[in-house]
């Protein structure tokens, strides 16, 4: 079920930890989707939803990290905090380089665990503010023409009008209007505007 | 006078003779206690059998002689027949002598046939007989040899020599004396004999009680059928009876401290009734209330039926050896809790780990129970629920602490009866996160019927423990989905538990098996080598084996056997 309210995934394999953990934060007012074992968090959280993850590190069967590869692979955008009994220097590191936000350890006090719940859900949404930027952009992109769109590539290059109807093989007053219905169907007030969307969607280099 | 030298001496060697029989068989009164060490004695010097055989041909002899003896002797003399005067005057006029010839013309006559020399004198004179008739007076005044008579001759007035007078009974007095003189010369080298066995006999116990003196070994001998012990003065000083004080079996019993009593009487009562030998170790008490350990080894002697008739045997004082065993079984314990503390050591990671869930479990229901108590309306249900969770969180921190705790105490080898499968279970959960950190998937094949075991609870924890943590580091280098840790309990025929702990590493070598149960070997880099040889020692201190072998699949395995109560 998608809610606005961004929702924080808990998995812990410990029962009396899991439900401690979800207590505390749903006494904090945050939504909680709570997962005893890492499979059933794998195949039944909301890729849609909002949120972040709370994961416990070191769980038999598939590990913390683990769980972290996988979520790399499919490309989700949970942030995940680790907390973890045991916090060795490399794992931790490991866990970091691997996108991780934060790296917390047992028994954890309420200020980091809620720094770093905020952080991590701040982070979630930048994240999906950007991501939907970039689909406006993408979907923007898609509404052009194709000749507007080779219009639009040249243009984020800095070259004038002249030039790009001498490459394109047409006349400056057909590239004037290509350029202002681009500039209008993806909605840039300017020039520098346009050059920041298509390099948000990585157009043109 | 020849006749009175003869019986005299004949007088003489009988009485010496039943003298010196009496000498010889008077060993049968003599003291038990002689005949006792004499039968001690008996295997080394292997005398009595023999002379016993001799005794009897000797009797049988004996008796035929005496009787030969009396029997000849009541024989009557036999005599060469003697002529007197009166017969020969009645024989004359028997014979019709004619008046007026005398009487040596008439019998000179040779009117009488011959009729041989064997013609009786009655018959002669009644005029059978040829012979002539000579006087043995005038033979004899004459010097003339009788041979000299012609055959048939009758010599009358014939004085019978003493040797043909008592011919038989002379013979038979001489045959009796020197019969006689060779059975007494038989019993005095028998005497001799006799007399320089028992010197010897007294010299070896001499020899044997300086020896025993000098090593401090009692000897005593148990008479069963008389409840006699004879003891020497060391086995006397040992078991703190008096010098001449008598003892028979209670009086041994008593002087036994009460609490090795039952096995001691045991240990006898089995060597009795197997006519064995036997070994038995206890403590004694004397009466000043010294207390000292005894080793007894003694064997059971039986009869021609089997029944035992007596126990010989030696005691010693091994009161020193006795406490050094015990110090360096208190040595070997010290050692032993060592390795377990050791273990612990290692194990602390897991422990913190075990005990870290708990605690931030609390912590985070505290912390949730405050924020709630701070809404309004209170949910006093949620707060309810919290504090219970706290409470059970914090009772399996104790348990916890409460394992650990055991591992850590300092305690005397204790031995219950004890469920393999329940051990296995314990030490599980104290290794429990170490298996997790390794990524170790674990399967558990225990057998539901399996026996109880005598054992030490925590030291077979410790055992198992040991064994987890070893194949856990085998497997550390595997790749993290290779790495399984098998614990398999079953029973083959109810006297023997086994327990295996099988890892899938890679294995031991073949050469180094042996090595890495000596102490303070070990192939880790920062091992002390000590956990293997502590694990050996306390399965064969509960009678059983352990050993380590490759599996047939990846990895070794080990593998240990504990006797079952039955």
């Amino acid at each position: 079920m998608t809610t606005r309210e961004p929702t924080i995934c808990l998995v812990d394999d410990e029962p009396s930890v899991l439900r401690a953990l979800d207590r505390l934060l749903r006494s904090a007012g945050y939504c909680v989707a709570a997962f005893a074992c890492p499979e059933a968090f794998l195949s039944g959280y909301d890729r849609e939803q909002a949120g972040c993850l709370l994961l416990d590190l070191t769980m038999p069967g598939m590990s913390g990290m683990d769980v972290q590869q996988r979520l790399n692979e499919v490309g989700a955008h949970l942030p995940i905090v680790f907390l973890s009994g045991y916090g060795d220097i490399p794992t931790t590191v490991r866990a970091i380089k691997y996108g991780a936000v934060d790296f917390l350890t047992k028994p954890v006090s309420e200020e980091a665990l809620f720094a770093a719940v905020r952080e991590a859900l701040a982070k979630n949404a930048a994240d999906r503010l950007s991501s939907a930027e970039r689909a406006l952009i993408q979907r923007r992109l898609a509404s052009l023409t194709p000749r507007e769109l080779e219009v639009l590539k040249h243009v984020v290059t800095g070259k004038l009008n002249k030039q790009i109807a001498a490459e394109l093989g047409t006349v400056e007053k057909t590239i004037k209007v290509h350029r202002a219905r681009a500039m209008q169907k993806m909605q840039a007030k300017s020039l520098a505007e346009l050059v920041r969307m298509t390099e948000r969607v990585g157009l043109g280099s | 006078m020849i006749i009175s030298s003869l019986s005299k001496c004949t007088k003489e060697s009988t009485k010496t003779l039943m003298s010196l029989l009496f000498q010889r068989y008077s060993l049968i009164s003599l003291s038990e206690e002689q005949s006792i060490r004499l039968n001690w004695a008996q295997p080394a010097l292997g005398f009595a059998r023999p002379l016993q055989v001799h005794a009897k041909i000797k009797w049988v002899g004996l008796s035929a002689l005496l009787g030969t003896a009396l029997s000849v002797t009541a024989a009557p003399f036999r005599s060469v027949p003697t002529v007197d005067d009166e017969s020969i005057r009645t024989a004359a006029q028997k014979g019709g002598r004619t008046r007026g010839e005398s009487l040596t013309e008439f019998l000179d006559a040779s009117r009488f046939p011959d009729t041989g020399y064997e013609a009786s004198l009655t018959d002669f004179l009644c005029g059978k007989s040829q012979g002539k008739y000579t006087d043995w007076r005038q033979l004899q005044r004459y010097g003339v040899d009788e041979k000299a008579l012609p055959p048939a001759s009758v010599l009358g007035y014939h004085q019978p020599s003493f040797w043909e007078a008592y011919r038989c009974g002379v013979i038979a007095a001489i045959v009796l004396v020197v019969l006689q003189a060779i059975l007494i010369a038989t019993l005095l080298v028998e005497r001799r004999l006799r007399r320089r066995t028992a010197a010897e006999l007294l010299d070896s116990e001499k020899r044997m009680n300086s020896a025993a003196n000098a090593v401090g070994v009692g000897m005593w001998t148990w008479n069963i059928g008389r409840n006699e012990i004879w003891a020497n003065s060391q086995a006397r000083t040992l078991y703190g009876i008096g010098q001449s004080e008598p003892i028979d079996f209670q009086r041994f019993l008593g002087s036994i401290d009460a609490a090795d009593l039952e096995p001691a009487k045991k240990a006898a009562a089995a060597a009795l009734a197997s006519n064995a030998g036997f070994e038995t170790q206890y403590r004694v008490i004397h009466p000043d209330g010294q207390n000292r350990w005894v080793s007894m080894q003694g064997q059971v002697e039986a009869d021609a039926d089997g029944q035992p008739v007596s126990v010989v045997g030696v005691s010693h004082d091994i009161t020193s050896r006795k406490s050094t065993e015990l110090a360096a079984e208190q040595h070997r314990n010290e050692m032993v809790r060592m390795a377990r503390v050791g273990l612990a050591g290692q194990l602390s990671g897991s422990i913190a780990h075990e005990l870290n869930q708990p605690l931030s479990a609390i912590l985070a229901n505290a912390l949730a129970a405050q924020r709630l108590l701070a809404r309004e309306p209170v949910n006093w249900r949620e707060i309810g629920e919290i504090l219970k969770d706290i409470v059970e969180d914090d009772q399996r921190a104790v348990e916890v602490i409460r394992r650990l705790r055991s591992l850590f105490e300092r305690r005397e080898s204790l031995r219950q009866p004890v469920n393999p499968n329940e051990v296995v279970r314990e030490a599980l959960k104290l290794a429990h996160n170490d298996i997790v950190a390794h990524q170790v998937s674990l399967l558990m094949e225990l057998a539901d019927d399996l026996p109880a075991v005598a054992a030490d609870w925590v030291q077979l924890q410790q055992l198992m423990l040991n064994l987890i943590v070893n194949a856990c580091e085998a497997m550390a280098e595997n790749e993290p989905d290779t790495r399984t840790l098998t614990i398999r309990t079953w029973t083959d025929d109810g006297r023997e538990v086994m327990t295996a702990v099988a890892d899938t590493g890679k294995g031991v070598d073949a050469g180094v098996v042996e090595r890495l149960f000596e102490s303070f070997f070990t192939t880790k880099a920062n091992g002390m080598g000590m956990g293997l040889a502590i694990s050996r020692s306390i399965v064969e201190a509960h009678g059983g084996q352990l050993v380590l072998s490759n599996n047939s699949e990846r990895g070794a395995a080990f593998r240990f056997s504990l006797p079952a109560i039955h």
